[in-house]
């Protein structure tokens, strides 16, 4: 099993629930990576339109934001976020520097949408086995 | 060409062998400073604009209705009071960012919709911000706290130029507020604040995409106005670098990070510390962007533990 193959049900989930429409539309390519795999995921309007494999490398060019950490670290993020001991991407970043982005214009790009991104990885986290 | 000059009427313009394009480009000049000719509603910047327009329409939020403000349980009296303090201090910055867009709304020309549009929405965003703080502050039973004057809002109200109180507005202002949101965010008490400081930092990243697109291409175009705004930008560090000394908002900020005060307060001096580092950090990769050569290793000095 990959590290994200829980992000495939999350999208579907994301796709089916009301609840993440009412953040409004996002259009935001996010990237997913960890020590050997790599995802790309879609934001489009109200939806989550695609859910790609990528290559490790130059990933950073192809996404407007990219998630970065071990397998062990996901773990770590995942599990403690659906029993709400960790904070928000976000606030997660400020002591861990997770995220990674090419320009000063897609950090505000994430920061427009980041309701939106933490609302899918919440809905995953209650999905991650 | 001087348009600020009398009246020219037709005959002296041909006298002085000035021609229409003379005149037109003339008229241009002056029109560029408030930062809209150069460019119609059919440019492809426009799009961005227009989508941040819809975006903002679409993303908007109710302090009333999307803030659980019941989730505000009673907090020891010096945290609560210096969240009050801090709350009132974002009041004051609110009221600046009005007052400055409010004020270049009228003067920004009715051609360029697009961008009036969008402006308008960030008036919309900033009022809510302003009635969201003011919400907060007396939440718990606290009054409005009184806050010195902040030395960057007087500056700001009197830059005479929309570019130039464009670009202090995103780099002197709001890439600061951003990061304070999110170390507030980190340390927040309670639901309602995280979700109010989130809804905040979509807000201001939105008004700042279009600030920032707008003036680089804008500096792109003119090289002798990026001279201007840097030299604007350097003088509101100054400023900036003041009012990192007002010892109330350090000692409010570090209050608030190191959940009270005495013995605890020195460690929420360090994530305050931390904290302008970050900032300064992403200062100068903005600016770097920007392609706009200005030193903020001064701002480094505030860092220091004493309040």
């Amino acid at each position: 099993m990959t590290d994200f193959a829980w992000l495939k049900s999350t999208v579907a989930e994301v796709n089916n629930s009301t609840s993440y429409r009412d953040f409004g539309p996002a259009n935001i390519l996010v990237g997913f990576r960890s020590e050997t795999n790599c995802r790309i995921v879609e934001f489009k309007s109200v939806w989550v339109s695609s859910n790609d494999d990528a290559e490790v490398t130059d990933i950073l060019d192809k996404v407007d934001v990219l998630i970065s950490m071990s397998t062990k670290q996901w773990k770590f993020y995942l599990r403690r976020r659906v029993s709400g001991k960790s904070p928000s991407i976000l606030v997660f970043n400020l002591r861990n520097n997770v995220l990674e982005f090419a320009s000063p214009m897609n950090y505000l790009k994430f920061l427009r949408f980041h309701r939106s991104v933490q609302a899918f990885l919440d809905i995953g986290c209650r999905l991650y086995k | 060409m001087d348009l600020r000059k009398p009246r020219l009427d037709r005959v002296t313009l041909c006298k002085q062998g000035i021609t229409s394009d003379d005149l037109f480009k003339a008229i241009d000049q002056r029109g560029s400073d408030l930062g809209n000719k150069q460019r119609n509603d059919s440019q492809p910047e426009f799009k961005e604009i227009r989508q941040l327009t819809i975006e903002a329409r679409a993303r908007r939020w109710s302090p009333a209705r999307d803030i659980p403000w019941n989730s505000i349980r009673a907090l020891p009296p010096d945290i609560e009071s210096s969240i009050s303090q801090i709350c009132t201090t974002f009041l004051q910055f609110a009221n600046t960012d009005l007052a400055i867009l409010i004020k270049w709304l009228s003067k920004i020309d009715y051609a360029t919709q697009v961008e009036k549009s969008f402006l308008i929405t960030t008036v919309f965003d900033t009022a809510r911000r302003f009635a969201a703080f003011q919400h907060r502050a007396v939440v718990s039973g606290e009054d409005v706290a009184s806050t010195p004057t902040s030395h960057m809002c007087q500056y700001l109200l009197e830059i005479d130029s929309w570019l130039e109180a464009l670009t202090s507005l995103c780099l002197l202002r709001g890439l600061f507020e951003l990061t304070v949101f999110e170390y507030l965010s980190r340390h927040s008490y309670n639901v309602a604040e995280r979700i109010l400081y989130s809804n905040v930092i979509q807000d201001i990243a939105r008004f700042l995409s279009y600030g920032l697109v707008s003036v680089r291409d804008y500096n792109a175009k003119n090289a002798h106005t990026k001279r201007n705004v840097c030299s604007i930008i350097e003088k509101g560090l100054k400023e900036f670098r003041l009012d990192l000394r007002v010892s109330s908002f350090r000692e409010s900020l570090a209050t608030i990070f190191a959940g009270g005060r005495g013995s605890k307060k020195s460690n929420g001096l360090s994530i305050f510390n931390e904290m302008v580092q970050v900032h300064i950090e992403r200062l100068q990769k903005t600016l770097t962007w920007l392609d706009m050569r200005i030193s903020t290793t001064e701002l480094l000095d505030q860092t220091d533990n004493t309040l």
